[in-house]
């Protein structure tokens, strides 16, 4: 999925999942947390202008499996400090694995294992896919703002 | 229990393989379609479990644990056999599902899952499968949970299990 839509996925589940905490600063805690994990794409930027798509090759292990285990771990020590925050991370984490996995061709098991895995909810055809991207991500937009709405934090 | 288990299973999966053949738009369906949808679920589970809608949570859960069951069943229905592939999809799957569900659950749970991830990556090194059953131990606690409202004692005390540790 886009940046664009997994900051608006994590955003949704905290809107609407832990609606006590929300406010600007923890939907920006939550939104940094739901895009760290594309970092590991800056090294294959070059490529994916070139082809306008990243590849499951490009994911590195801190993108699959692996990751969400180190994540949710550093996410579990910060709610011992503060359990606010440490769910705002582990929020921001786990929602940019689901969506991965539900609209990407990802290895989850790598590097363990090399094998990709595809659930085929989203087109492969990357013209499809772009359409499919913005549809889901214009919906979720629309939801979060709603749910914003709703919770005084937007006035529309 | 287990052997009526697989035999409720197979005979799912014998009624099944006529229906594959009979309508068309069944066998379009994907295995891992099933396990994506079962994914897809998950978030609403955890929107409910946060919204304390403890019924209609445990009503998702096992819609979520049907579905989980189900992709196996089609997969060898259409004589898909690739065990690892089906192993891979359904097990990243579980842990993703289980993350998102634990979301609006306790620390306790947050760190089963966690466990369970190791669980599932040390099960693709050794080619052992070794898992908790914490969607499975989730819906128990939940519905006990349910039942036992009137019981004040027993209720806090699920209550700090489910949401406060």
């Amino acid at each position: 999925m886009n940046t664009v839509g997994h900051v608006f996925f994590a955003n949704l589940l905290l809107v609407f999942g832990a609606p006590s905490a929300v406010s600007p600063t923890t939907l920006i805690i939550t939104s940094i947390a739901s895009i760290i994990t594309d970092l590991d794409h800056i090294s294959h930027l070059r490529v994916a202008m070139k082809t306008r798509r990243f590849k499951s090759e490009t994911r590195s292990r801190w993108h699959e499996l692996p990751g969400l285990l180190l994540a949710m771990s550093i996410s579990l020590t910060i709610m011992f400090f503060s359990a606010t925050v440490g769910r705002l991370f582990l929020i921001g984490f786990v929602s940019h694995y689901t969506l991965d996995l539900l609209t990407r061709p990802t290895r989850p098991f790598y590097p363990l294992s090399e094998k990709v895995v595809f659930l085929g909810l989203a087109p492969r055809n990357l013209k499809k896919l772009t359409a499919y991207d913005t549809i889901i991500t214009v919906i979720m937009g629309v939801i979060l703002i709603a749910g914003l709405h709703g919770q005084g934090l937007l006035s529309i | 229990m287990r052997v009526y288990m697989a035999k409720a299973f197979s005979a799912f999966r014998l009624a099944l393989k006529p229906m594959l053949t009979r309508f068309p738009l069944l066998k379009r369906i994907d295995a891992n379609m099933i396990s994506g949808l079962s994914l897809v679920c998950s978030p609403i589970a955890y929107l409910l479990i946060s919204e304390r809608a403890i019924l209609a949570s445990i009503i998702t859960l096992f819609i979520i644990m049907l579905l989980d069951a189900l992709d196996g069943i089609v997969a060898r229905a259409k004589g898909e056999t690739n065990s690892e592939d089906g192993w891979m999809v359904d097990v990243s799957v579980d842990r993703i599902s289980e993350a998102v569900i634990g979301l609006a659950l306790s620390r306790i749970f947050i760190l089963f899952t966690i466990i369970n991830m190791g669980l599932a990556l040390l099960s693709c090194r050794y080619r052992k499968h070794a898992i908790i059953p914490l969607r499975h131990a989730t819906i128990v606690i939940l519905i006990a949970y349910y039942l036992l409202q009137s019981q004040s004692a027993i209720f806090s005390l699920l209550d700090q299990i489910l949401f406060q540790w």
